[in-house]
């Protein structure tokens, strides 16, 4: 934000604005006062318990996907490790190299940035 | 039960203790809501949306501040979220029904709708937020920043430049002059 530098110390602003600051205030206590309908203690224990089964079902569909992502990538190496045992060299090379380029570029950039 | 005790048991999934807690501080995060949106039917939905995330957050919390001060920071940034995603024209019109419905409220109440509370109620949400914090809940900069994920300078100035705007708006400085005259 703009002319953060010229702004008046906390008391200074709170003298300046006083009667801005009360006529707030009168005006919030009265949206204060207005009644709000708290549900019973039954209704909150509920929407808890709700909430507790979705994140329940939650993690394990995120734990399903892990498993089933993790077997998939196991499979591909084994198959390609038993059958194509040159693709399988092959592809851990290109990872040893992709892995060295970009760890090279990143010390490249913080030391760029310092 | 105190309320360290509720939530060392609600952090252990006790549903119970969540329910207690989240019952002691309804109101008061309803009422936020509704200072912030001006939108009780909103308020309504962002509290229930409030809770559901510190359900799942809850480990999360650290203890440091109050619990309420949580719930306030989880609260805004909710509304924060919902806002910048839902600035759309269709959403303003629907704003300015619910701000006359809040008004309603209040004037059947016998309560006044104050030339300050029109004159909040036009500032926008990054200048109202922050003003409420501060001049209403009594938070510091450095909290209102940490709540609103932003530098505790910018805090102060959306404070003052919110001020200006309410002051602008309720012609303060032509009552002062004209009483000065």
């Amino acid at each position: 934000m703009k002319n953060q530098g010229n702004l008046p110390s906390d008391e200074q602003l709170d003298k300046e604005f006083l009667e801005t600051i009360s006529a707030l205030d009168d005006g919030l206590k009265k949206l204060d006062s207005l009644d709000v309908n708290t549900p019973d203690e039954h209704w909150f224990e509920r929407t808890v318990l709700e909430q507790q089964e979705q994140l329940r079902r939650k993690h394990s569909r995120e734990l399903g996907w892990f498993l089933i992502s993790a077997l998939f990538i196991l499979s591909i190496v084994l198959f390609t490790l038993l059958e194509l045992p040159q693709l399988f060299y092959l592809l851990q090379a290109a990872a040893v190299v992709v892995t060295v380029v970009y760890s090279y570029k990143g010390v490249q950039k913080q030391v760029d940035s310092q | 039960m105190e309320e360290k005790e509720l939530i060392s048991s609600a952090k252990k999934g006790d549903h119970r203790s969540f329910a207690v807690l989240f019952r002691n501080h309804y109101p008061l995060l309803v009422k936020y809501l509704m200072k912030i949106t001006m939108n009780p039917d909103l308020a309504e939905e962002l509290a229930q949306a409030t809770m559901a995330k510190c359900v799942e957050k809850i480990h999360l919390f650290n203890g440091k501040s109050k619990f309420s001060s949580w719930l306030i920071s989880i609260a805004t940034n909710l509304y924060i979220d919902q806002y910048r995603k839902k600035k759309r024209e269709r959403e303003w019109n629907e704003g300015e029904a619910a701000l006359r419905k809040l008004k309603w409220h209040m004037e059947s109440r016998n309560e006044e709708w104050t030339d300050a509370m029109a004159a909040l109620a036009k500032l926008t949400e990054e200048m109202r937020i922050p003003l409420i914090l501060k001049h209403y809940y009594g938070y510091s900069y450095d909290e209102i920043g940490e709540i609103l994920k932003i530098a505790a300078g910018t805090a102060k100035s959306r404070v003052h430049h919110g001020l200006l705007a309410v002051r602008k708006e309720l012609k303060v400085d032509e009552k002062s002059r004209e009483l000065a005259k």
